[in-house]
């Protein structure tokens, strides 16, 4: 009972504080919107890197598909939200369940690299392939295409704002139960020592698919919502650009962690929102901050909140031991 | 005490290393004389390869020193610690395979500008007839040889040999003996072995350890037979 | 058949541009064991050297000269102020590492030069006969370009003592520094000339497609996808492969189009799922599956 009520606690106080945050600062509603949108993407990628220790550099075709399955049946095929929402989650679980096979089987650099071309070849096909229904380039408008939804027409940004922070609770929640679950221990477990675990019975690659098949699905959820929120998709979603976005937002925020991806969102898109207003480089900015993450900054904000009451706490100081590295 | 000093060739004072989070090293502490074989025995997983590596600059230590010729070589990179005269072999006898003998050879001799083979041929004068055999195509046995001729370029003071003759026949570890016989007339040894019986015959003296600590120290050679097989056991 | 002449030409100069842009990273993984994402840097600045001087010279050598030196220089700093430090850590970190310098160079391009796509005259437009085709002269001189430079590492890895210790720690870096010798001037000498080969890639590159602060993202795909075809760590293998890629993504174009764009991507996919090793995998670099 009580660590049911744990798991959801945490979500609970989040999205209430998000909830908020709208009120007090009503300009800044499609701003919270989108970390909300966007921290499901990065919860995403953070069950790659975080959890398994993947590093992908194609998370960017995940969000497409749930994006561009959204659209194109918005405006070819129905009129109804909530469907072109959940066809998109069904999308991302069926490319999950069709590559995985074939891509978590590979070492970490040629994960890498595939999911790399993966998202070239993906903009290419919407881009130019299929421009006879994707428009290319100039992308396709369907806002005019949704229809009102029974119990909230989510076409009103007020209303998509709760929309969202519902759904950001659910996934939130279950992504927290996972956390504390036996497939989060095992994805962390493997993450260390995948050969223990296999000595142990489990079967590492079926663990690995399942993750893969939740990364992808966040993913489109993601790019499902942002396709509702704008009304339009277009090719740039998906860009190879994008995929170190998402990488340096998983690492700001914490990886491996449950609220990681939320302040990584925040605290990435945060920063883009007070930087472009200076400078439109935004490859320098990144590259730069994925630099600073990397060598000083591992864990992250939330990781560092973490363990810094952790200590408080706990008062638990281990003595720490020199490395004994450098073995090329 | 001083004099001791003066012919100390290596000397390791309460090494603790690491890796990651898992200490292996506990403070050890040995002493190379110059002259004098030394040998270290003990069980696998004691941590003597650790040691060697470390006093060779491949792993960085956490605390203690390491001298070397009176010298300090904490931190220093492996290449420079062999520049300096202190050379490790290691124990997987891996040669450059896709070369062959010669241009091993070549190698060691770009690195010391130590071009008198001959003086290094002189332990192992089969290599003479393997020069243009692929490193890769040698049995063991000649790997080490290999190994150590290469090392041997550039008359190195101190030779830390890691685990010689493992694997070898028992008539290969006897060509080894004696060519250990030859070089420590030149050169320094330090050597891990399992090997009983050339323990006792080429140290001087003995050093065990167990578990990340030096357990036991002898001169005596009675002493040794019984320290090394009790110590084994 | 003239088309296919004409666009076999093509394929052979785009090997040339493969190999170049593809030699350091295959280098990089086999010397140094690490993946290269900033080797495009070099590709990139060099094309941009070689407009700045030509448009302010007019000389295509001089453009040339430059891109090497800079990209040389540009592969110094990266390599003793970040590889270095990085040369212990695993793979993936390299990996986001060298990403992110990709990223920051393609910031300060963007910086220097701005965003519009640059054009460059090509030095050269006589044409000469290859059967009954006209086909562009400068295009089969990338492509001889490309071949020299091959010419030049092979004898080097094969001929000098720089070489063949750089082929020893290909195989095992360990025994070479312990023999004595400092096994990071050679990758800082390796990575130079891997970047300066990059950069002159570029320069030469240049004139055949417009110059903008991207051209290197696709490049970067193709060239990853030219060095896991050859083989990571084997010169040979990169340069069979750059020429199998080279006329893939020439005669695959002139088929349809697309394909142009799309071919060496599916053959990139067949080969990490099948053999992925590659054609030249070299001993020792056993990669692609989880252990």
């Amino acid at each position: 009972m009580n660590s049911k009520i744990k798991t959801v606690l945490g979500p609970l106080v989040l999205v209430a504080l998000l909830t908020i945050s709208r009120y007090l600062f009503p300009y800044k509603m499609t701003f919270i919107t989108e970390i909300a949108i966007y921290a499901l993407f990065v919860m995403g990628n953070n069950i790659l890197y975080g959890y398994l220790g993947m590093v992908s550099f194609g998370q960017p075709f995940y969000l497409s598909i749930g994006a561009w399955t959204s659209a194109i049946f918005l405006a070819y095929l129905g009129h109804n939200p909530i469907a072109a929402l959940l066809l998109g989650v069904v999308a991302g679980v069926i490319v999950g369940l069709v590559l995985g096979p074939s891509f978590i089987r590979l070492r970490g650099d040629y994960f890498a690299l595939i999911n790399a071309a993966l998202c070239a070849i993906g903009v290419f096909v919407f881009e130019k392939l299929l421009m006879g229904v994707t428009r290319g380039e100039d992308g396709l408008w369907f806002r005019t295409e949704m229809s009102r939804v029974r119990l909230l027409d989510i076409r009103l940004p007020q209303n998509f704002f709760f929309f969202v922070m519902i759904i950001f609770f659910i996934v939130l929640a279950l992504y927290s139960h996972m956390n504390n679950s036996v497939l989060g221990s095992s994805f962390k477990a493997m993450k260390v020592n995948e050969r223990k675990m296999r000595f142990l019975g489990f079967d590492t690659f079926r663990i690995r698919w399942i993750g893969f098949i939740l990364a992808s699905a966040l993913s489109s959820l993601s790019g499902s919502l942002y396709a509702l929120n704008f009304g339009f998709v277009n090719p740039s979603l998906g860009e190879n650009h994008r995929a170190a976005d998402v990488l340096v937002a998983t690492l700001l925020g914490g990886s491996g962690t449950v609220y990681g991806p939320f302040f990584g969102s925040l605290a990435f898109l945060g920063i883009k929102d007070l930087v472009s207003r200076w400078i439109t480089r935004w490859e320098l900015v990144v590259g730069i901050i994925t630099l600073i993450v990397m060598f000083r900054f591992s864990k992250g904000i939330w990781g560092g909140i973490h363990s810094l009451s952790g200590r408080i706490l706990k008062r638990n100081g281990k003595p720490t031991v020199q490395d004994g590295r450098r073995q090329i | 005490m001083n004099q001791d000093r003066k012919n100390s060739l290596l000397e390791v004072s309460e090494l603790e290393v690491s890796y990651k989070k898992l200490k292996v090293l506990f403070g050890v502490s040995v002493d190379v004389k110059k002259g004098e074989n030394v040998v270290l025995v003990g069980r696998n997983g004691a941590g003597k390869t650790t040691l060697f590596r470390t006093i060779a600059g491949f792993i960085n230590k956490g605390k203690g020193s390491i001298f070397f010729k009176g010298k300090a070589i904490d931190g220093f990179e492996a290449h420079e610690v062999a520049q300096l005269g202190l050379k490790y072999i290691p124990q997987d006898k891996q040669v450059f395979s896709d070369l062959n003998v010669r241009e091993n050879l070549e190698l060691g001799s770009y690195a010391t500008k130590d071009y008198d083979w001959d003086s290094v041929l002189v332990y192992f004068p089969k290599l003479k007839t393997l020069l243009d055999r692929k490193a890769g195509n040698l049995s063991g046995g000649e790997r080490q040889m290999l190994l150590i001729t290469m090392a041997m370029l550039g008359h190195p003071e101190l030779l830390l040999m890691d685990e010689p003759t493992e694997g070898l026949a028992p008539q290969l570890v006897d060509e080894l003996k004696d060519a250990f016989k030859e070089i420590s007339k030149r050169t320094t040894l330090f050597i891990i072995e399992q090997n009983l019986p050339l323990t006792s015959e080429v140290a001087d003296r003995v050093y065990s350890m167990k578990e990340g600590k030096v357990v036991a120290e002898t001169k005596d050679s009675a002493e040794i037979k019984e320290m090394v097989f009790e110590k084994y056991l | 058949m003239n088309l296919w002449i004409t666009a076999f030409v093509y394929g052979l100069s785009m090997s040339g541009v493969l190999f170049l842009v593809s030699v350091g990273i295959s280098i990089g993984f086999g010397l140094m064991r690490i993946v290269n994402m900033e080797q495009m840097v070099y590709y990139t600045f060099g094309a941009y050297m070689a407009y700045t001087i030509v448009t302010a010279t007019g000389s295509f050598f001089l453009g040339i000269v430059a891109a090497i030196t800079v990209a040389a220089a540009l592969g110094v700093i990266v390599e003793t102020q970040l590889l270095r430090r990085v040369y212990e850590r695993e793979m993936m970190f390299t990996m986001v590492v060298t990403f992110s310098v990709f990223l920051i160079g393609i910031g300060i391009i963007q910086y220097i030069w701005g965003l519009d796509p640059k054009p460059i005259a090509s030095p050269m437009e006589t044409m000469i006969q290859v059967a009954r085709v006209k086909v562009p002269l400068y295009r089969l001189l990338i492509f001889g370009a490309a071949i020299l430079i091959y010419a030049g590492i092979q004898l080097l890895l094969n001929r000098t003592i720089m070489g063949k210790a750089i082929r020893a720690g290909i195989e095992n870096p360990n025994n070479v520094k312990g023999l004595g010798i400092n096994i990071y001037k050679i990758f800082t000498i390796m990575f130079v000339i891997a970047s300066g080969i990059a950069g002159l890639g570029g320069a030469l590159y240049a004139p055949l497609i417009m110059v903008g602060p991207y051209m290197g993202w696709d490049m970067l795909l193709f060239a990853f996808i030219t060095v896991i075809l050859g083989g990571l760590g084997s010169i040979k293998g990169t340069m069979v492969s750059a020429l199998i890629l080279g006329q893939v993504m020439a005669l695959g174009g002139t088929l349809w189009a697309p394909l142009a764009f799309i071919a060496p991507f599916m053959v990139m996919f067949l080969v990490i799922l099948v053999k992925p090793t590659g054609l030249f995998g070299v001993r020792g670099v056993a990669f692609g599956f989880q252990s």
